[in-house]
């Protein structure tokens, strides 16, 4: 009898590895450097035989096997990490495992600075020579020289070489002091975290799309509607300043959020499918998010475009460190450690080469010692006090705040001079020690977590309960309670059902998810209930997409008659031909013309919708004359249709621009309009030269309302008598005719 | 003499006039509003929010949405409390 093989997770830092051989770029010295090496003692001599003969040998990895013996012991140290990593990964995480392995160590240096390195230099330079690792495409560290050695690029192994090597065995780093175990723990249940997700997911579903703000952000009305599905948790500082945030920028790292230049939409389906799988697994890949995140700065919250774009790199390198220092916890034990020590050890790793910060705000700043930087402290020491109290801060926020509220650390109480103590959960060691670690949470009989009351109310303990089985509650119920909880209230009604049922989920699938997670047997009326509202959404439906045939004597068999004429057919149904055919949404389809007193004149052809369309302006007349009138266009306002509407349609029909007049028209008739019609009171001058001096003069100004160039003026009639005596002063006498 | 009874009227018309197809042509991606019977399509022709979506009626249970008005049709339902189905591509 076999015992069964304990399930083991990738390594949350391996990458997709992408190899590309890429030999017709290669230099001839390179390859004929590399020919000799891989088929001694006669190697090719030309550059093609030294294309050929390697690509034959990696189509054959047996052959490379004794050849790889020959390598030096630091190229098979480096290979080795590579298999531990599954071909690839990223230039900070093989640099950290080479370091902490002592395959390669830090220069010393009095002043704690890094001297260059030329990439030639760099380690891995001798099994890129011999094609058995590259730089990643894209990585500007492997294409340009000013880029230090001891920066490496993201790299890929050649799997060919990968086939017969051992993986190496973690690093024999024994990062930190452990910490006596808190009083009191703070921590967060993973399922509540797929809640969140999910219901911050549901609440962008609805919006359709967005448009994101000129900084890639998502605009303030949308964010705001998130804050109340997703409320802030009490527990005090370190908290996560910006939940909704958070979400959106984990979606987006799980590749669900679809973004162009214009919007974003949710692809609530993908979603579904990734959180229909084991806790364990969907836990690695929310980490993997976390990491490689874009506009998010633990403890400081949403970045935009521009912010992001110089700090991403230290912030995924930063993540990266972290996690593979959390990795060597996670294979330590699951005791407590003290959160400084971790940190210092850390940075002790590359020390200056650790990436820094500059000037980031934080929503709490833990006070490390010692916390001010001392003028006689020089060298790596002044090096670590400036990092831990700016960088460290931010490690301080992901692990304490980001890490906790995503349920993979816990921490203990946090006091004004520590020791801040935190450790892996059960869940975060599995994340971040895989391989190493078995992949497997203890298993927990109990699927029944949650109690349904007779007001539909859903009261559910959610610790420990796989989120597979959790989640789904959050599709057909609405969440009452706020974060931070392992009981968690749900209500059940009409629209958080009719969002389950739309979403796919069955009322058989309902009633049977019910039956076998409630600890209790719902009551009759419960049960009743639901199935009204599903048989009432059953009996409404909205067909959107479907193909719809007019007048049409031998439809296809499959088509479904809806009326007299009227066949609706799937649309991925081919549709007959040789039929005029309109496919919507539709460009400006002109079909008729209409005249300054609203008479319409339809082409003969004008389609049906046309007609329809239009028919709304000049209500259900189809016989004789078609005129759009105060009757019609009030008719269309009852219905619901605003004078805007209307001449949208208008226009999205009429040959040429709509006469102007009849616009005026029917924004009168829908909304009315008003003009002054009256007497004015007009001052006719012989000639331009009087009207010009009447203009510049103070004693007529009061009783001019406007000049009509070049001899007429608009006067005001309550004055007249004035300016009769005005006119007499200056020695006119006027008519009543012009 | 008697008097001739008069024909009964669908009150629908009124609403929600009956469309006619007499030039045979092909409309694709649109939507339709199916309800279970007419006295609901009375009840939605005669509210002017659900009203000015669609463009009229193809018999008497199913009404043609003005193309591109789909989804604030199925916002406005919901919004007044109503639970429609929404079937992409599916005539039946």
């Amino acid at each position: 009898m076999t015992t069964p093989a304990v399930p083991r997770l990738p390594p949350v830092l391996a990458q997709e590895p992408e190899w590309d051989l890429q030999l017709e770029d290669a230099r001839t010295d390179v390859l004929k450097a590399a020919a000799r090496f891989w088929f001694p003692p006669k190697p090719p001599t030309v550059r093609a035989a030294c294309q050929a003969a390697l690509i034959r040998l990696f189509s054959n990895p047996a052959e490379m096997a004794p050849r790889l013996t020959a390598l030096p012991a630091t190229e098979r140290a480096i290979l080795a990490v590579f298999k531990r990593y599954d071909g690839a990964l990223s230039g900070t995480l093989l640099r950290t495992e080479l370091l902490a392995r002592s395959v390669i160590a830090l220069p010393t240096t009095g002043d704690g600075y890094m001297p260059y390195s030329s990439s030639r230099n760099a380690h891995y330079a001798g099994l890129e020579n011999k094609f058995l690792v590259a730089p990643r495409d894209g990585d500007p560290r492997s294409h340009y020289s000013y880029f230090s050695g001891n920066e490496y690029p993201d790299m890929v192994a050649n799997p060919a070489a990968l086939a017969s090597i051992t993986a190496a065995e973690p690093a024999p780093w024994q990062p930190v002091s452990s910490a006596p175990t808190p009083t009191a723990v703070t921590s967060t249940s993973f399922s509540e975290i797929v809640l969140n997700l999910w219901a911050v997911a549901q609440e962008l579903s609805r919006n359709n799309w967005w448009k994101p703000t000129r900084a890639r952000n998502m605009p303030k009305s949308l964010i705001n509607k998130l804050r109340k599905v997703v409320p802030e948790v009490s527990s005090g500082p370190p908290s996560v300043p910006d939940l909704p945030g958070l979400y959106c920028q984990l979606l987006d790292g799980l590749g669900v959020l679809i973004s162009t230049e214009e919007e974003v939409r949710i692809n609530l389906d993908l979603l579904e499918k990734m959180l229909d799988t084991n806790t364990e697994a969907l836990a690695l890949v929310l980490a993997r998010a976390w990491i490689y995140v874009k506009l998010w700065q633990d403890g400081t919250g949403t970045l935009d475009d521009r912010d992001a774009k110089y700090r991403l790199n230290s912030l995924h390198t930063m993540r990266e460190l972290l996690a593979w220092g959390l990795g060597v916890l996670a294979r330590v034990g699951d005791g407590w450690f003290d959160l400084e020590s971790f940190l210092r050890e850390l940075w002790n790793i590359h020390q200056k080469g650790t990436p820094y910060f500059y000037g980031c705000e934080y929503v709490w700043t833990p006070t490390f010692a010692p916390t001010q930087l001392k003028a006689d402290v020089t060298g790596p020491d002044r090096f670590l006090t400036l990092w831990i109290n700016g960088t460290g801060v931010w490690c301080a926020n992901a692990i304490l705040g980001t890490l906790v509220h995503l349920g993979l650390v816990e921490r203990g109480p946090v006091t004004g001079r520590g020791p801040l103590a935190f450790r892996l959960t059960a869940l975060g060691r599995i994340v971040f020690g895989s391989p190493d670690v078995p992949g497997l949470l203890p298993s927990t009989a109990e699927s029944r977590f949650f109690t349904i009351q007779p007001n539909f109310e859903v009261i559910a303990y959610i610790d420990d309960v796989p989120t597979r089985v959790v989640w789904p509650l959050a599709r057909l119920a609405r969440r009452t309670s706020g974060s931070g909880n392992p009981v968690q209230t749900f209500v059940i009604d009409r629209e958080s059902m009719y969002h389950a049922m739309e979403g796919g989920f069955t009322l058989n699938q309902i009633r049977e998810y019910l039956t076998s997670h409630a600890r209790n047997t719902p009551s009759p009326n419960v049960i009743r209930t639901l199935e009204e509202w599903g048989g009432k959404r059953e009996s409404l439906v909205l067909r959107r997409g479907v193909s719809l045939l007019v007048g049409i004597d031998s439809p296809p068999k499959v088509a479904r008659a809806v009326g007299d004429g009227f066949h609706l057919l799937d649309a991925t149904v081919a549709v007959p031909k040789g039929l005029p055919l309109l496919t919507y949404p539709d460009r400006a389809r002109p079909c008729g013309e209409a005249s300054e007193d609203g008479v319409i004149r339809l082409d003969p052809d004008a389609d049906l919708i046309a007609v329809a369309r239009l028919q709304q302006l000049i209500g259900a007349a189809d016989v004789g004359e078609l005129r759009i009138t105060e009757a019609s266009v009030a008719g269309a306002k009852r219905r619901g249709l605003s004078a805007e509407q209307l001449l949208d349609r208008l226009r999205h029909h009429h040959r040429g621009p709509v006469p102007l007049i009849l616009e005026v028209a029917i924004r009168n008739w829908s909304v009315g309009g008003q003009v002054v019609l009256g007497n004015l009171l007009m001052l006719r001058v012989p000639d331009s030269a009087i009207a010009s001096a009447i203009l510049g003069s103070e004693r007529f100004k009061p009783f001019i309302i406007r000049h009509i160039p070049l001899q007429w003026f608009v006067v005001d009639g309550k004055h007249r008598k004035e300016l009769e005596r005005l006119l007499t002063s200056i020695g006119y006498t006027w008519t009543a005719e012009a | 003499m008697a008097k001739a009874k008069p024909k009964p009227t669908n009150p629908l018309d009124e609403w929600l006039p009956l469309l006619r197809g007499i030039r045979a042509e092909i409309h694709q991606n649109v939507a339709v509003l199916e309800v279970p019977d007419a006295s609901r399509m009375i009840e939605f022709a005669a509210d002017p929010k659900i009203r000015r979506y669609l463009l009229g009626r193809l018999s008497d249970t199913v009404a043609l949405v003005d193309p591109g008005q789909e989804d604030a049709l199925a916002k406005t339902l919901l919004t007044l409390g109503h639970t429609p189905k929404v079937a992409n591509g599916v005539a039946t």
